[in-house]
């Protein structure tokens, strides 16, 4: 099978699992998910490696916002008093 | 207008696009109207596997038809081979300028490498008591892979070999004492030519021969290959420019 189409397979069945799992353990914090996603996107396109037509703008997209929430979550633990 | 935006979109992009604008609708719909977290959260999945579609590149050329036309060109070769009536190695020369790589058949008596690379794109050498020809093998375009893939031959033969052409699935590469050994897995692509596997090596000893040649501005010959269940084993001998083609 092409490995591209085989990365977006891989993508959409573990991110449905992420997201059921996740909403049956009851999160309800957008990061969480978010910060999953990030995951399952950076480790399963290590792993097949798929082709890219441009730079892969989405890794640094998720990986700006995967930042960003752990930014929030080191200020929270700073700042508590 | 339709026409421009059917030629700068293809099939990726368009589906790509349709779900990721679909997670963001769901995504937006389901927080602001919701307040569903868990939708919202599959509808920002969506958006990541809709702009990772988008950003698979086009197959210009279908893939069958790709390896019908490097099929085609090797029976081309392997016919001048059985012409020729060449028997020995090949030896993979870079030009000197950098950029192409060219096969040398021996075909009767040595020839300094030197000579070879000088000798202006003619297809017949001769020096000497020594005959031989080149011919352009088949290639995939790599640029300058020393430069752009740091000199690590590991990294080069990667490329190549399974992300530009695709015709493995992986390799490992061990230096020996005069070259490298390469154990290629799972080849996707080979031919069945004799004449042109005894003399060139197969599909992807014949690339990665190129590659590495290119890579360290050396000649390169595929002196040994075998089979190993799905592996494909290959010997690869670095040669010196003061060499022969005998030795």
């Amino acid at each position: 099978m092409d490995r591209n189409y085989l990365h977006i397979i891989l993508l959409a069945v573990l991110i449905t699992i992420a997201t059921s799992s996740l909403a049956a353990l009851g999160e309800s914090r957008l990061d969480a998910y978010i910060s999953v996603f990030t995951l399952i996107y950076f480790a399963s396109t290590a792993i097949i490696r798929p082709r890219r037509r441009t730079i892969d703008f989405l890794s640094i997209a998720l990986l700006a916002v995967f930042s960003y929430i752990v930014a929030l979550k080191v200020m929270e633990v700073l700042i508590k008093p | 207008m339709i026409e421009l935006m059917s030629k700068v979109m293809d099939r990726n992009i368009s589906i790509g696009s349709s779900i990721a604008v679909f997670g963001l609708t769901l995504s937006l719909g389901a927080y602001i109207l919701l307040g569903n977290i868990p939708l919202t959260a599959m509808g920002i999945g969506l958006i990541i596997i809709g702009v990772s579609w988008a950003l698979i590149p086009p197959n210009p050329i279908p893939r069958k038809a790709m390896l019908d036309i490097v099929k085609s060109s090797c029976s081309n070769i392997e016919a001048f081979l059985e012409f020729v009536g060449a028997t020995r190695r090949a030896i993979y020369i870079p030009s000197k300028e950098g950029g192409r790589v060219m096969a040398y058949v021996p075909l009767k008596g040595s020839i300094p490498l030197n000579a070879i690379a000088n000798n202006d794109d003619r297809m017949i050498v001769r020096h000497g008591e020594g005959l031989g020809v080149t011919i352009t093998p088949p290639k995939v375009e790599f640029g300058n892979p020393s430069v752009e893939y740091g000199g690590s031959v590991e990294a080069i033969l990667n490329y190549v070999l399974i992300e530009a052409s695709e015709i493995a699935e992986s390799i490992n590469v061990v230096k020996s004492e005069d070259g490298f050994i390469i154990e290629i897995r799972n080849v996707r692509v080979d031919i069945e030519y004799p004449r042109f596997k005894v003399v060139m090596g197969s599909l992807p000893s014949c690339l990665a021969a190129q590659a590495i040649a290119t890579a360290l501005s050396k000649p390169v010959q595929v002196v040994d290959e075998r089979r190993d269940g799905d592996r494909l084993i290959v010997q690869l001998r670095l040669m010196d420019w003061i060499e022969t083609t005998y030795t």
